[in-house]
């Protein structure tokens, strides 16, 4: 019976070595030279190569539930799409897409107060974070009309999550718009060259 | 190692014959076994080369070859046959890639306006795994599930190595733990995912 137990057992480590064994070598761990004798062992070794293929399946399939997890348990985030722009560089608009951002800015301002969060879904071209003391920020860098820092930040496109663009930007914030410029405008900023 | 089904075992003795016989007959069944067992191929070669794009390449090419040197099958089965002729031709791919980058360099030291290529495919980054179609989602659920179930420092270690793609000293070094003790949580994490029962459904079916 003893014995019956041993064999038992180093069959069982042997298998598990085995087992370990391929699954260091999908994962890269191997030298050089101990992952081309691996492979020449795969060569007449059937089960060895189907050590390795599950290997390389559960592998996979941990990376896949990892990423899964990850993008459950972030944080909210507010999801706008981001073009990657150099550093401090602004986009020269048109006329009438500065006046699209600028609204969007202050519509997001607006919103961002009303809604606490926002979806926990995450994409690949998230921007940040959002909290209250963002909003706070935000609100303040609008209102004062530093638009150009906020375009410094981002190249901010006009695209918006679809939940948020059913909601109307509220009235009071167009007519602030207008009330700021007083001509009901918008005015060019000769420093940046930009409305 | 697959279970032998009726079915696999009379695929074997067509096999068998087939290598000694009719060179249509061994090319159905030699297609249709590519057919039949593409994934598993495709996965395992992804294993070999690490990249998804080789491994569609390897392939291809595994069938050609399959088909071009039936007649010298020396496997008892077809399947552990095919798997040799894929890791024969994944092994001739990298050294290909090798020979090529060996070359670029020459050009570069040489002063040629020649950009070099990616190392030799060895690489430690296993993002390839995520961007691959290797998993279906009922073994991606099956993994949650398992993963849910080992102990947290273990999932931490195994997250870390595969999903982040730290190396063991780097993980032992950030949760301060010796490295025989990293190396081991993984290969115990790994030990009771491949043997969980959920796990074990899927690989057999």
């Amino acid at each position: 019976m003893a014995s019956e137990l041993q064999t038992s057992e180093t069959t069982g480590t042997a298998a598990d070595e085995r087992a370990w064994r391929a699954a260091q070598y999908v994962l890269g761990e191997l030298s050089e030279s101990d992952a081309d004798a691996f492979e020449l062992a795969m060569l007449d070794d059937a089960e060895l190569c189907e050590l390795v293929l599950n290997a390389t399946r559960l592998q996979a399939g941990i990376a896949v539930a990892c990423r899964e997890l990850s993008a459950e348990t972030a944080p909210a985030v507010v999801k706008l799409s981001v073009v990657d722009t150099t550093p401090g560089f602004i986009a020269v608009r048109s006329q009438v897409s500065h006046v699209a951002v600028s609204l969007a800015g202050l519509g997001l301002a607006g919103i961002l107060l009303t809604f606490a969060t926002g979806s926990g879904e995450r994409s690949s071209g998230e921007l940040a974070v959002v909290n209250a003391e963002t909003v706070d920020a935000l609100a303040d860098l609008i209102s004062e009309s530093e638009t150009t820092e906020l375009l410094a930040l981002q190249d901010v496109e006009t695209d918006v999550d679809p939940a948020l663009s059913e909601v109307a930007t509220p009235e009071w914030l167009l007519m602030a718009i207008e009330l700021e410029d007083g001509s009901g405008q918008p005015q060019l900023n000769e420093e940046l060259d930009v409305y | 190692m697959e279970p032998e089904s009726p079915a696999s075992s009379q695929q074997s003795l067509d096999w068998q014959q087939a290598v000694s016989g009719d060179c249509a007959a061994t090319r159905e069944i030699i297609e249709a076994a590519c057919v039949k067992w593409e994934a598993d191929l495709k996965t395992f070669l992804a294993g070999v080369l690490k990249d998804r794009h080789l491994a569609e390449d390897a392939f291809q090419k595994t069938v050609v070859r399959a088909i071009e040197t039936s007649q010298s099958g020396r496997q008892d089965t077809l399947r552990g046959w095919l798997f040799q002729v894929a890791l024969n031709e994944a092994r001739q791919i990298r050294r290909e890639i090798r020979r090529e980058t060996v070359q670029r360099q020459k050009l570069i030291d040489q002063g040629a306006g020649v950009q070099a290529l990616d190392a030799s495919g060895r690489s430690n980054d296993l993002m390839w795994m995520v961007d691959t179609v290797l998993v279906n989602d009922d073994l991606v659920v099956a993994i949650r599930r398992s993963l849910a179930k080992l102990p947290a420092d273990q999932r931490e270690v195994v997250r870390r190595r595969i999903y982040e793609g730290q190396g063991f000293a780097e993980i032992a070094a950030e949760m301060k733990l010796p490295l025989g003790t990293v190396l081991t949580w993984m290969r115990r994490a790994l030990m009771r995912l491949r043997e969980d029962s959920g796990l074990r459904e899927l690989w057999v079916n």
